[in-house]
C-alpha cells in the first residue's frame, strides 16, 4: 500500500513537471502556431542562472532565475520570431531550432560544453513522512508549485481580458485582431508566460539532476512537445492535461513493468502515445483542424 | 465624407486581384457592394478592415488616412467588420465573444453595461449568454457577430455576406439589426450576393467586377441592365463601342 502511495506521489510530481513544460509550449503554439523548441534554451538558461547564483539567498536566486527565463523568451520573440510572424509553421519551427542551437552555442562559447554541478539547496533532497509514506520535499514542492501555477494560469485565462484574448487567439488569431485585440501584446504575454514556466520547470528539474550543461532542456522540450500533442495542439488546457497524463503514464509503467522490461519503459510510453494519436489524431482536447494543420 | 476609398488596389503576392476601387460613404448611409464571385468584394472589405495591405490607393476615415493600418488599429479608428462566415469564436461563450468585441474599449463597469445593452438589443442571443457560441444556430451566430462588432462602438460597420446560408426569418432579423445601427453619425458597408435584397436596403450601391469598382446609383434608380452586365461579365462601354463600329476596343 505504501509502495502504491509512493508511486502515486512520484506520478503526480512528474506529471506536474511535464504539465508545466507542456503549458509553455502550448501557450505559444496557441497564439502563433509555433512549436517553440527554443523553450529548451529557456530551461537551460535557468540552470546556468542557478549555477552562478546558488550561493546567494533563495529569495534572490529564484526571482533572478525567473526573470532570466522571461527576458530570454521576450528577446527571442522580439528578435527572431516577430519578423517571421505570418510565416508557415515549418519555417517557424526551423527558426526555433536555429534559436535553440544559437543559444546553446553561445553557452558553449562562454562556459564550455562540460556539465556544471549545481549545489542545490539541501532542503530539496530532504524527505518528510506523511501518513507513513516517505515523500521527497522536492516532490511536494513540484506538486504544490504546479497546482498553484495551473490554478493561477486558469484564473488568468478565464478572468482577465488578456487571458480571454489569448484563448481567442488560440482559436482564430486574425479574428481577434479584427475585434481590436493587440497582436504584439498577446504574443509577448504568451512568450513571457512561456519563459516563466520554463524557468520554474528548470528550477524543479535542476533541483533533481543538480547538473546543467548547454544541451540541458532539449530532452525536456521534446517531452513537452509530445505532451502538447497528446493534449491537443492549440488547447492550453489540453497541454496541461497531456503533460500530466504523460508523467503519470511514465511513472505507472515504471511501477507496472516487470524488471526485464522496465528498461524499455519509454518505448512503451511512446507506443501508447502513437496508439492514442492513431485513434484520436487531434489529441485529448484538440480539434481536427489543428491536427490537420500540423500534419 | 465619413469613409472615402480612392483608387484601391490589393494584391495577393504578385497577383493583383483588386485593381481600382473607389467608394464614398456618407454618415447615415447603408452602402451596398455587389459583384459576381471572385470579383474582389471581400478583398476590398478586408483591405478597408486592415486585414490586407493595399498595393495602391487611399482609405480615409473622417479625412484621416488609415490604409495599411493593422486591423486592431482600424478598429480603434472606428471601423468594425463582420467577416464572411461570421467567424464566431465557437469555443468561447456568447458573453465572452461580446466581451472580446469590446476589447478595444475601456473595461470595468462601462463594458459590463455595454454587454447588458447588447443582450437587450439582441434578445435572441440573450438566453444563450453562458452557452458556447459554436452551439448557436446560423442566424443567432450572425446576430452575435453583429452584436460583437458593435461592442467596439464603430462609426462604420463592414458586413460581408450577412444573409448567406440563413433562413428568411433569420435574414430579416439580421437586416433589422443593420437598419437599427445606421444613424446620422454611422454607416454600414454591406457586401451581399442577394441583389434584390441589397437593392431594397442600401441607399446607394457600388459594384466590383474583375477587380474594378463602379458606382451603380442610388436606391430605386439602379439600372438592372447594369447589374446583369456585371454578373454576366459584359462591359456596356465595350458593347456600345462595338455597336458604333468600334469593335476593336479591348
Amino acid at each position: 500500500m505504501k509502495e502504491i502511495a509512493q508511486y502515486v506521489v512520484n506520478g503526480l510530481s512528474l506529471g506536474a513537471l511535464d504539465a508545466l513544460l507542456a503549458l509553455g509550449v502550448g501557450l505559444i503554439f496557441g497564439v502563433m502556431r509555433l512549436v517553440n523548441f527554443a523553450q529548451g534554451a529557456y530551461i537551460m538558461l535557468a540552470g546556468y542562472v542557478l549555477f552562478f547564483t546558488i550561493s546567494a539567498p533563495w529569495a534572490v536566486v529564484i526571482p533572478l532565475t525567473l526573470a532570466a527565463g522571461v527576458v530570454l523568451a521576450l528577446v527571442t520573440e522580439r528578435i527572431a520570431f516577430r519578423p517571421l510572424r505570418g510565416a508557415d509553421g515549418s519555417t517557424l519551427m526551423v527558426a526555433s531550432f536555429a534559436v535553440a542551437f544559437l543559444i546553446q552555442s553561445l553557452m558553449v562559447t562562454i562556459e564550455g560544453s562540460g556539465p556544471k554541478s549545481i549545489p542545490i539547496w539541501p532542503v530539496m533532497s530532504d524527505s518528510v513522512t506523511l501518513f507513513g509514506v516517505r515523500i521527497a520535499v522536492l516532490d511536494l514542492i513540484s506538486i504544490g508549485t504546479s497546482a498553484c501555477l495551473l490554478t493561477g494560469l486558469w484564473l488568468f485565462l478565464t478572468r482577465t481580458r488578456t487571458g480571454l484574448a489569448m484563448r481567442a487567439a488560440a482559436e482564430d488569431f486574425e479574428m481577434l485582431r479584427f475585434l481590436g485585440g493587440r497582436a504584439d501584446r498577446v504574443i509577448a504575454v504568451a512568450f513571457a508566460l512561456s519563459g516563466l514556466l520554463a524557468a520554474i520547470a528548470g528550477i524543479l528539474l535542476f533541483s533533481q539532476t543538480a547538473v546543467v550543461e548547454p544541451g540541458a532542456g532539449t530532452n525536456a522540450v521534446l517531452i513537452a512537445f509530445v505532451a502538447t500533442v497528446i493534449g491537443g495542439l492549440g488547447s492550453v488546457l489540453g497541454a496541461a492535461l497531456g503533460g500530466f497524463s504523460l508523467g503519470v503514464l511514465t511513472t505507472a509503467l515504471q511501477a507496472a513493468l516487470p524488471p526485464g522490461l522496465s528498461v524499455y519503459r519509454d518505448a512503451f510510453v511512446f507506443g501508447i502515445v502513437i496508439a492514442l494519436l492513431v485513434f484520436r489524431p487531434q489529441g485529448l482536447l484538440g480539434n481536427r483542424a489543428d491536427a490537420q494543420r500540423v500534419v | 465624407m465619413l469613409l472615402q476609398v480612392d483608387g484601391l488596389a490589393v494584391s495577393y503576392g504578385a497577383l493583383e486581384v483588386v485593381h481600382d476601387v473607389s467608394m464614398e460613404i456618407e454618415a447615415g448611409e447603408i452602402v451596398g457592394l455587389i459583384g459576381p464571385n471572385a470579383a474582389g468584394k471581400t478583398t476590398t472589405l478586408m483591405a478597408i478592415a486592415g486585414g490586407l495591405k493595399p498595393a495602391r490607393g487611399s482609405i480615409r476615415l473622417d479625412g484621416r488616412e488609415i490604409a495599411g493600418l493593422a486591423p486592431e488599429e482600424v478598429v480603434r479608428a472606428g471601423i468594425s467588420v463582420v467577416p464572411e462566415g461570421r467567424r464566431i469564436l465557437g469555443g468561447l461563450t456568447v458573453e465572452e465573444n461580446l466581451r472580446l468585441g469590446g476589447i478595444s474599449r475601456p473595461g470595468g463597469a462601462a463594458l459590463e453595461e455595454q454587454i447588458e445593452a447588447a443582450f437587450e438589443r439582441f434578445p435572441r442571443i440573450a438566453g444563450h449568454r453562458r452557452s458556447k457560441a459554436g452551439n448557436l444556430s446560423g442566424g443567432e451566430q450572425q446576430l452575435l457577430a453583429i452584436a460583437r462588432a458593435l461592442m467596439a462602438q464603430p462609426r462604420v460597420l463592414l458586413v460581408d455576406e450577412a444573409s448567406l446560408g440563413l433562413s428568411p426569418i433569420a435574414v430579416e432579423a439580421v437586416f433589422e439589426a443593420l437598419l437599427e445601427f445606421r444613424s446620422s453619425e454611422r454607416a454600414v458597408v454591406l457586401v451581399e450576393h442577394d441583389v434584390e435584397r441589397i437593392s431594397a436596403i442600401a441607399d446607394r450601391v457600388y459594384a466590383v467586377s474583375e477587380g474594378h469598382g463602379r458606382y451603380l446609383g442610388v436606391r430605386g434608380e439602379i439600372d438592372h441592365d447594369d447589374i446583369e452586365a456585371i454578373y454576366l461579365g459584359r462591359r456596356p462601354e465595350v458593347e456600345a463601342a462595338a455597336a458604333l463600329g468600334g469593335g476593336g476596343v479591348a
